[in-house]
């Protein structure tokens, strides 16, 4: 007995020890193929010398979403042997990393233990940003932007010069920003199918919207003689917010140009002031408590978020929604058998149209204070934001690799996976920056084109024209107001040291107070008490040191 | 001469079974005992790019100004109450429905049952958030059976009182369902000749569930018990960060979606690990208690 259980132990001893073993020596043939593989990556390189070569260190992310065919790597791919041949660029890997958050983990690890950073690395973090400004390892990039920057980028760049804010310091740009794409925040979405059966006009105004609503919640729209409908669809679980919060199903079109809840805008005074402490927000937060009691919200609005909120639109149940133009994709779908179409918003409380706009820069470019290769990084550069631009002549206008993520068939590109040789690989995730680099509303202009019944003609135009049609006509009518209309967050700087101390305190009062005078259960006087308290809470001290930011910034 | 030659013996019997929990005991220190020496930081500013080697040392700055931050106690106070709340509702109800299960005679049907209780443990809180959003919504089955009896639409997740309510209930039927099977185990475990020398002597169904049943359940209890007192400030944290919002922060903030908020969002990582050093000191006094006090009066021996 004794002596058959000894042997039974150690069986299942030597079983975990086989495992244990199999797992160490898979990673070790791993790294042997990855020294192989850059072996053969230098013999190549013997051959062309052609070109000036350089060579730039990268920390890279490969995901599990991340495939690979023909047998390459993130060192050798379609598209690193493309930045070889055409640059002389070789893309040399020191670390590879599985996530975004763990990418951003080991640059600050790296940056805490004073370690070598890669030559170029992206950030989307404020605070951590600041820290790497900070320590000194990051370079100073104003002059080599001037040096080699190419035209069109320096064009974009001045065009939208407060983009700059985000990497300034005493007037010196410390990284490059990327733009997000502002091609997409916010239209309404509204029953047409409703508005003409109650023989009404698309609502130019707020006081037109009431009448819609009202109209919405007790003419029967649905015609099913219940009064079970709703007039606006609203997500209040992260507060009275915008985009920055509420990515969808917000209310910020209320409010108005004047202020935007929780943004930071330029005053009179030239001054940054808070958005939620404007007598504007406190008009707006009485109107959305009127509407609450009226029954042209939901009840349940305060606990559903934006996915929640927005499906009783598409259930059919509520008349109007306010949103990005993909909504058309996501959440809307085929099954919705009903009229509905994208309007402009109406104008707001202070009777001018005005929304939160999604910020200008989420991420950013920074370089190893030894980094020596700013020319051709610039070079590549302008070579993969060619999309960005949405220039017809780029060579990546098609897609990024033929036969990888699309193949040419009778002259046409096409992106079905079926038809690529090895499936459909995403070759975008193999450069630098791992997905598009976007310009200001040039995605806007694309599908707006396509929105106004133009028949697509650029290779961009043709992609695009893949997507629903209602999206595109929601970016027909973005583009009609969205210069006019979009309120930019203009602290874009990391959170101030009050902000850490106090900010979730203030914020968490800022947003109970809200949602309690939405809901009846404070009368609008609370905001005048929540403004006195915000200030003295701490509130005084953050104002003051966002614009000690923002002075300092726009030096 | 013999004890030497039986403790060889010993050392070779047991040194397989000492090796095979070697990977897990080194996993442990790794995972879980390195990491405490991060608890440093509650007693500093730290920086994330100084670590907590050179982060400036600040005593107990951070562990007063938990006390004095406005919210603080109010945080506390809520999740005291809703662990408590749980922790009680999570051993009743399944001691209760453990009994009555083991009362069913027919095996394919107490086997059902049984399965059918503790799938919801399964699932998650994200999509059970999204689920009791629906049922408990102003237009929900619940608020529609309510109507039926003339009771007025209750807005379950935006009201203080009754999200307190509702976190508790809903957890205790995503999870009495799983604890229902350590009491069905510890059930089988008694002897049978008990129930018919109680049988013989004349005790009914309840007696013996009383006098017999209950008792053998108590260490179980016990164990269950003690260590569910560790969770005391654990409010859990999945369920509350899928069902609050605004409307009920006052009722509804725990401390960890509290340290979530403050820590994560905000940066203050200090901040937060002094807070969650309070609570993992309140939990260890805590389960050190229970132990004593189950040892003393239950006289039984946890671990």
């Amino acid at each position: 007995m004794k002596k058959r259980f000894k042997k039974q132990a150690w069986i299942a001893i030597a079983i975990a020890v086989t495992m244990l073993s199999a797992v160490a020596c898979s990673s070790k043939s791993n790294t042997e193929q990855n020294a192989q593989t850059e072996q053969n990556a230098q013999t190549e390189n013997v051959g062309s010398e052609s070109q000036q070569e350089v060579t730039i260190s990268l920390g890279r992310l490969v995901g599990s979403d991340n495939k690979f065919k023909n047998g390459e790597s993130i060192e050798d791919n379609v598209h690193t042997r493309w930045a070889k041949e055409k640059f002389g660029i070789n893309f040399q890997t020191d670390w590879t990393v599985g996530t975004g958050d763990a990418f951003t983990t080991k640059l600050r690890i790296l940056l805490n233990a004073n370690e070598k950073l890669p030559d170029v690395f992206t950030l989307n973090d404020p605070t951590l940003e600041n820290q790497f400004v900070d320590s000194g390892n990051v370079m100073d990039i104003t002059e080599a932007f001037d040096k080699y920057a190419s035209p069109r980028i320096k064009e974009l760049y001045a065009k939208y010069p407060e983009i700059w804010n985000t990497v300034s310091y005493d007037g010196k740009h410390y990284g490059l920003p990327t733009f997000n794409a502002i091609s997409s925040f916010s239209v309404l979405w509204i029953r047409q199918d409703w508005l003409d059966k109650l023989g009404l006009q698309a609502p130019k105004t707020i006081d037109d919207l009431e009448t819609v609503m009202d109209a919405f919640v007790n003419g029967d729209p649905d015609g099913n003689g219940e009064k079970d409908t709703i007039g606006l669809s609203l997500s209040l679980k992260k507060g009275v917010s915008a985009v920055k919060d509420t990515f969808m199903v917000s209310s910020d079109f209320l409010f108005g140009q004047t202020a935007v809840p929780t943004y930071w805008t330029e005053g009179i005074d030239g001054k940054l002031q808070y958005g939620s402490l404007q007598p504007t927000v406190k008009a707006g937060l009485v109107k959305l408590s009127e509407w609450m009691k009226k029954g042209y919200l939901d009840k349940d609005a305060g606990a559903m978020d934006e996915s929640k909120a927005a499906e009783s639109f598409v259930q059919g149940k509520s008349g109007i929604v306010f949103g990005p133009t993909w909504m058309a994709t996501w959440p809307f779908n085929q099954d919705m058998k009903f009229d509905y179409k994208p309007i402009s918003i109406p104008t707001g409380i202070d009777g001018k149209m005005g929304f939160g706009s999604e910020p200008q820069s989420s991420v950013r470019f920074y370089f190893s204070k030894d980094f020596k290769q700013m020319e051709a990084f610039f070079n590549y550069l302008d070579a993969i934001m060619g999309p960005g631009f949405y220039d017809p002549s780029s060579e990546f206008a098609n897609g990024w690799a033929e036969g990888y993520d699309y193949v040419m068939v009778d002259g046409k590109p096409v992106y079905d996976a079926d038809q690529i040789p090895g499936g459909w690989i995403d070759v975008k995730k193999y450069t630098i920056y791992g997905n598009d680099i976007q310009t200001p509303k040039k995605e806007l202009e694309v599908m707006a084109k396509l929105g106004q019944g133009n028949t697509p003609e650029t290779p961009y135009e043709m992609y695009f024209s893949a997507r629903p049609k209602k999206w595109a006509e929601a970016a027909a009518v973005l583009q009609t107001y969205l210069d006019e209309a979009a309120v930019f967050d203009q602290f874009t700087g990391p959170p101030t040291a009050t902000m850490v101390e106090k900010g979730e305190l203030l914020r968490k009062m800022e947003n109970e107070t809200f949602l309690k005078i939405i809901y009846g259960r404070e009368s609008p006087d609370a905001f005048d008490s929540f403004v006195d308290k915000w200030k003295s809470s701490g509130g005084d001290a953050i104002t003051d040191e966002v614009n000690e930011w923002y002075q300092a910034v726009n030096k | 001469m013999i004890e030497w030659k039986k403790s060889r013996m010993m050392v070779s019997r047991e040194l397989p079974l000492h090796l095979l929990i070697l990977p897990s005991v080194i996993c442990l220190l790794v995972f879980n005992y390195t990491p405490m020496v991060g608890l440093v930081m509650a007693f500093q500013d730290f920086k994330p790019r100084l670590g907590f080697l050179h982060s400036p040392w600040v005593g107990f700055k951070h562990i007063h100004y938990m006390f004095t931050y406005p919210d603080s106690i109010q945080v506390i106070w809520n999740t005291f109450l809703i662990a408590s709340l749980k922790i009680a509702a999570n051993t009743v109800v399944p001691i209760v429905f453990a009994l009555l299960l083991n009362e069913v005679r027919m095996l394919v049907f107490k086997r059902f049952v049984q399965t059918l209780v503790y799938l919801p443990h399964f699932l998650s809180w994200v999509i059970l958030g999204g689920i009791l959003t629906d049922i408990l919504g102003n237009k929900g089955i619940v608020n529609h059976l309510l109507s039926g009896l003339g009771v007025e639409p209750i807005f379950f997740l935006g009201d203080g009182t009754w999200f307190r309510i509702t976190v508790v209930i809903s957890d205790v039927w995503k999870e009495f369902g799983f604890s229902t099977i350590i009491y069905l185990a510890a059930l089988t475990g008694v002897n049978m000749s008990l129930y018919e020398a109680a049988e013989m002597d004349g005790a009914g169904r309840l007696k013996q569930t009383f006098h017999i049943t209950l008792p053998a359940l108590v260490p179980v209890i016990l164990v269950v018990g003690t260590l569910a007192l560790g969770n005391i400030l654990n409010g859990g944290f999945d369920q509350i960060f899928n069902l609050y919002n605004p409307l009920v922060y006052r009722e509804g903030d725990i401390i960890d979606t509290f340290v979530y908020r403050v820590g994560l969002m905000s940066g203050s990582f200090s901040f937060a690990t002094a807070v969650g050093l309070f609570k993992s000191a309140v939990s260890f006094i805590l389960i050190v208690v229970a132990y004593r006090l189950s040892y003393r009066f239950g006289n039984y021996r946890i671990f």
